[in-house]
């Protein structure tokens, strides 16, 4: 059950209340880290709106993302991974490095507006994340 | 000689029906010509006719040449016809961009009696400016501009169409429809090539789609509702600089309608019933909330505009117990149910030892679940949909939330009388205090598990980790404590009244890492990987290089895992953990073969075994975003794809007699039908 819940926090949140409606990017994804002293971080793509851009642009659920606009995933916990997705804005771009089983490939995001079907449930997703994120 | 005569039926847009010169009342000016092969023939319009004499018994077009009428050309034989006419009007608009040539085909919308005959006008342009000139009615226009799409326009009634952004390239286009002929709404069509998804977009109320500037090469297109069952076209080759506008519209099955008739029309306490619907996810095994809402005092529940689709649905009282559930397959318009909910009074005392317990008691079956509170005496009133075995859940009253699990059989001594249910819980009890590695007590939940039942009991540890767990029947059980995803490994202990406290270790899990590589050596990313740490199964994903780690808390000597990658057969493994410091490659089968299986309905999902290791049926589907069948299921069969093998379907997670055993072979494809006994 955890992991589900922990699952629909991330896909919802590439969100954020503002006036203006927040960027979307459709997506949900899981923060990992190799547990090994180089402690490499990668998102796994667990879920896609498909009417999302993210899924529109060519991402596929089962994606490893380890970097994000040329840098290496780096988050340190799920909370900043929120932070950083909430803070988008519609247009902004990302560019995905991405690995698909054992194939590299970079696939470009650009955010849309968030849906207001997702936007009541931000809130609930943030606070998820800030109590699990231990 | 024969002739034609061309009549003018000059008229007002919405004069359409008019049919003979005598009742027009306005005169068209200009010219009518009658063109077949190289001969032209002209006449001018005199009170609404023209009149040609034709020497030749052939099929001539006629066309009208008019500063004030517009008409469809015509191709008429011999004798008389009639060219219908409209006032002429210009439309015009403003290209995104230079265009070299336009044609304008014109159309009546649908639904106009009487309209417009389908015709292409050459239009003018000048730069990015162009006028055309067309009938003044309601039109569809299709702009079909040189080297760019289609530009399409629906019931326009403007003269001026504004700015038209033009799409260079290819473009795909077509309709979606209803087999019932209803109104579309929010459809959405999907274009996808064999990497999935690569656009969507949504049709318009009069079901029209069109993706522009899409590469030249083969694409499959769905329609959907949202959340409904998809229809799809597959192999729908686009070549370059053209449209390719599909032949057959997309066709949506068209909304159903179920209506649920209650009998009693209302709950024993005398309130409207309310109906839950749900739709049945197969894939993911859930029930996903669509409606639930109160039936009208006559015991009628309706509810429209329903994909065809299999649902599940639930009756329930205002104190939300279930009285009646069932899955429903919608196959027809209308379906409509007559559920007679047949309710039993019910009168019960529980009691543990000898005193009385306060207590919420839910009664559950397979189609029932109805919760009542004994009040300060162990007193509990109520009603059930029928006589019979009921499982029990039992939550005791008090400031740590413990739970119990019992059976009772209900049954009524006489026909107008209640069942008297009388639930005696035993004294014997454990109890005990939970602690983590350094002797530090924790807030954890314990329960208490005795042979194949895994929960007859439940509580929770206080601050000062401890707890207790009563009403239980004297003999051995054992008990996990856990928190989170750690859990404790499993403590045998005795029931007694009086028991010894027992203290439950929380260990520090162990953290397994390896790697998850194909058969060239290659690491593979994005494998998802289940793993069973007793009791509870978990996952896991590989990362940019296949690699993997995952805490362990049972201290076996192996784990049970399978591993689900797409592109990939399915791994099922029983992975000896590595020592400390050591990883352990997985390497999974680069080719594989089939193993299907037909389940019955509502799904009864097997379970998979091979090398020692079970996983569900559904646990081994690809993961996917779409909802509604997986891609997995292939007519009536689940196809997943395994590394080649023995393996065996079992109803149960053991092996045993009833297990069908298979060997998948490489390349080949093993079916096990358990539709029938």
């Amino acid at each position: 059950v955890k992991k589900v819940l922990l699952v629909a926090a991330l896909l919802l949140p590439m969100s954020g209340l503002a006036a203006a409606k927040p960027g979307w990017f459709g997506l949900g994804v899981t923060l990992h880290d190799s547990a090994t002293p180089e402690h490499t971080k990668w998102l796994y793509v667990r879920m896609l709106d498909s009417d999302g851009p993210a899924a529109a642009a060519g991402l596929h659920v089962s994606d490893v993302i380890t970097a994000i606009n040329g840098k290496p995933v780096a988050f340190a916990t799920n909370a900043d991974l929120l932070r950083y997705f909430e803070a988008a804005k519609p247009g902004m771009k990302l560019t995905f490095s991405v690995v698909r089983q054992q194939r590299k490939l970079a696939v470009t995001v650009r955010a849309v507006p968030l849906p207001d079907k997702y936007a009541q449930r931000r809130a609930g997703n943030r606070r998820y994340v800030e109590q699990h994120d231990q | 000689m024969s002739r034609i005569v061309a009549v003018a039926l000059c008229c007002l847009a919405s004069a359409v029906h008019a049919a003979t010169i005598k009742t027009t009342p306005l005169s068209c000016e200009g010219l009518v010509h009658a063109v077949a092969g190289e001969r032209t023939l002209s006449s001018p319009i005199r009170g609404g006719t023209a009149e040609i004499p034709l020497a030749e018994a052939t099929p001539w077009r006629i066309t009208l040449e008019s500063g004030n009428c517009w008409a469809a050309p015509l191709t008429a034989p011999s004798g008389d016809a009639v060219l219908k006419v409209w006032p002429k009007r210009t439309i015009s608009g403003e290209f995104s961009s230079a265009a070299p040539s336009l044609r304008a085909h014109l159309g009546s919308p649908d639904g106009a009696a009487d309209g417009i005959p389908a015709s292409d006008e050459t239009c003018r342009v000048e730069g990015k400016r162009w006028t055309c000139d067309a009938p003044r009615a309601a039109l569809d226009i299709r702009l079909d501009v040189g080297g760019f799409a289609p530009a399409y326009f629906w019931n326009v009634e403007t003269d001026d169409l504004g700015p038209v952004e033009l799409h260079p390239g290819a473009s795909i286009a077509g309709f979606v429809t209803r087999d019932d002929h209803g109104a579309l709404k929010d459809a959405v069509v999907d274009l996808a090539t064999e990497d999935g998804v690569i656009a969507h977009t949504n049709a318009n109320a009069r079901g029209f789609f069109q993706f522009t500037s899409v590469p030249a090469r083969m694409y499959a297109i769905a329609a959907r509702r949202p959340n409904g069952a998809p229809t799809h076209q597959r192999d729908i080759r686009v070549q370059a600089q053209r449209e390719t506008l599909l032949r057959r519209p997309l066709l949506l099955a068209g909304f159903a309608k179920l209506r649920v008739t209650m009998r009693p029309a209302a709950t024993p306490a005398g309130h409207p019933w309310t109906v839950a619907l749900f739709r049945l996810d197969l894939a993911r095994h859930a029930h996903l909330p669509l409606a639930r809402s109160s039936a009208t005092a006559a015991g009628i529940w309706e509810r429209g505009e329903l994909e065809r689709e299999t649902y599940h649905f639930e009756v329930v009282d205002e104190a939300g117990a279930i009285y009646f559930e069932r899955d429903l397959e919608m196959t027809s318009d209308l379906a409509e149910l007559e559920v007679v909910l047949s309710t039993i009074p019910v009168e019960g005392k529980i009691r543990m030892g000898n005193a009385p317990l306060y207590a919420a008691v839910r009664f559950e079956a397979s189609d029932v679940n109805v919760m009542m509170v004994s009040d300060a005496d162990g007193a509990f009133y109520g009603s059930l949909p029928h006589e019979g075995k009921y499982e029990l859940r039992i939550y005791l009253g008090n400031e740590r939330a413990r739970q119990l699990r019992r059976s009772v059989e209900v049954k009524r001594e006489s026909s107008d009388g209640p069942a008297l249910v009388t639930i005696d819980l035993p004294s014997g009890r454990v109890k005990g205090v939970v602690v983590d590695s350094a002797g530090k007590p924790r807030i954890a939940t314990v329960t208490a598990a005795r042979g194949r039942s895994f929960d007859i009991g439940t509580a929770f540890t206080g601050e000062d980790g401890t707890f207790e767990i009563a009403g239980l029947e004297p003999g051995e059980i054992t008990l996990h404590a856990w928190l989170k995803e750690n859990w404790s490994p499993p403590h045998t202990v005795q029931v007694a009244d009086d028991p010894q406290p027992v203290t439950i270790v929380l260990n520090d899990p162990r953290l397994i890492r390896g790697r998850v590589l194909s058969s060239d050596g290659g690491g593979i990313a994005g494998a998802l990987i289940s793993y069973f740490d007793d009791p509870l199964l978990k996952k896991t994903t590989t990362g940019p290089d296949g690699q993997f780690s995952f805490p362990l808390s049972s201290d076996a000597d192996s784990v049970d895992l399978f591993i689900v990658t797409p592109g990939f057969p399915v791994k099922l493994s029983k992975l000896r953990v590595p020592g400390p410091g050591e990883s352990a490659d997985i390497v999974v089968s680069s080719r594989g073969g089939y193993l299907s299986v037909s389940i019955a309905l509502p799904p009864a999902w097997p379970w998979i075994a091979h090398d020692g290791v079970f996983a569900m049926l559904p646990s081994l589907f690809a993961p996917r975003t779409a909802l509604g069948p997986p891609p997995e299921l292939r007519g009536d069969r689940f196809m997943i794809q395994v590394e080649p093998g023995e393996y065996a379907v079992c109803s149960q997670r053991k092996i045993d007699q009833q297990c069908i055993r298979r060997v998948v072979a490489a390349g080949g494809e093993t079916y096990v039908d358990l539709r029938t006994p």
